[in-house]
């Protein structure tokens, strides 16, 4: 099971890499598929980090004793100022620690 | 950034290439370590870790597919939620098939098994603004294999060290950091904003379906929101 997830994930993302790159010609791709291939990074990206945040063991937990939400604000509020990923994790990082040991 | 590797030799090229995607390593590798640590934490022995790493190359493929395996998702839900992370990489290659579609069949295959999102957005910039050069392809290669090297040895880091880290570090945190940075980056009007989040708070809602399908049913609903957006914003201004 855990060698056919490998395989077969490795698989999709080669094929996909190597689509229009291996096989059909770049002009040959309608307009409207690029206009809807632009929305898949940002609303990919946000479907998984959200339930990352605010979801734990199989429910919301958006309540004081979960400080991961609150954390992740103030690395956002980093991300969007700086744009910069080791930046957004060293502030998210201390944050969290921070507020670990404020509600503890 | 001026490069001062100027000729167009293959060997120039190459370095070329790793000299511009150095700077972004400084983001690769605590990815890549927390990737080795979520890897094993999600249950996969080192070697299947490992081997994960090198045959996929691809964080978010790794990250996801492990958490999903963790939960207990059936396979075909792991696979298709793949297929939709890995659909961005549909889009860089539609975005270097113009510049190197005339090379032979290992050498498309060589990059594309690299093609990474930073070795799209900084070999796009490169041949757009020098269109003359030649060896094109070992600029992509050069960004690529520099990637490749440190992404396998942060991932690797990550496996044998992870065991070590305490969980009240809370590391996997980073994991989510992470991806919030990425975010940015790829939120860059409005309808791009309308995507993340929509896409984002539709998991409030699809977290409760079954076999872990709620990320590929929020990230269907964030991208049907970006595109409506996009067409409305089309209306309003006359087009």
């Amino acid at each position: 099971m855990v060698w056919a997830l490998i395989f077969g994930a490795a698989a999709i993302t080669f094929l996909l890499r190597f689509s229009f790159l291996g096989t059909l010609k770049a002009d040959a791709i309608p307009a409207r598929v690029r206009a809807v291939l632009r929305f898949v990074p940002p609303a990919v990206l946000a479907a998984i980090v959200v339930p990352a945040l605010a979801i734990r063991d199989g429910a919301i937990a958006l309540a004081a004793s979960n400080p991961r939400p609150a954390a992740a604000l103030v690395a956002l509020v980093v991300a969007w100022l700086t744009r910069s990923v080791i930046w957004t994790i060293v502030v998210g990082m201390v944050a969290l620690w921070l507020a670990q040991w404020w509600v503890a | 950034m001026s490069s001062p590797f100027a000729s167009d030799a293959p060997r120039e090229r190459f370095l070329a290439g790793t000299h511009a995607m150095t700077p972004a390593l400084i983001g690769v590798v605590p990815f890549g370590v927390v990737t080795g640590v979520v890897s094993i934490a999600g249950g996969l022995t080192p070697l299947e870790a490992i081997v994960m790493s090198i045959v996929t190359f691809s964080g978010i493929v790794q990250l996801v597919a492990v958490q999903l395996h963790a939960a207990g998702a059936p396979l075909a839900v792991i696979l298709a939620t793949v297929a939709i992370l890995s659909l961005r990489l549909v889009m860089y290659s539609v975005g270097l098939a113009p510049w190197l579609g005339h090379l032979p069949l290992r050498w498309k295959s060589a990059v594309a098994y690299r093609l990474t999102d930073h070795a799209y957005a900084l070999s796009v910039v490169e041949f757009t603004h020098h269109p003359q050069r030649a060896n094109r392809h070992w600029y992509l290669l050069g960004t690529g294999v520099v990637a490749w090297v440190v992404w396998q040895a942060s991932v690797a880091a990550g496996v044998f060290v992870g065991a070590r880290v305490p969980a009240h570090w809370s590391l996997d945190f980073a994991f989510a950091l992470t991806f919030l940075a990425l975010l940015r980056q790829v939120v860059v009007d409005r309808p791009t904003l309308a995507a993340a989040l929509v896409g984002g708070g539709a998991t409030l809602l699809t977290y409760v379906m079954p076999f872990q399908l709620g990320l590929v049913t929020a990230g269907l609903i964030g991208i049907a929101a970006g595109v409506g957006w996009h067409a409305l914003e089309g209306r309003w201004s006359g087009r």
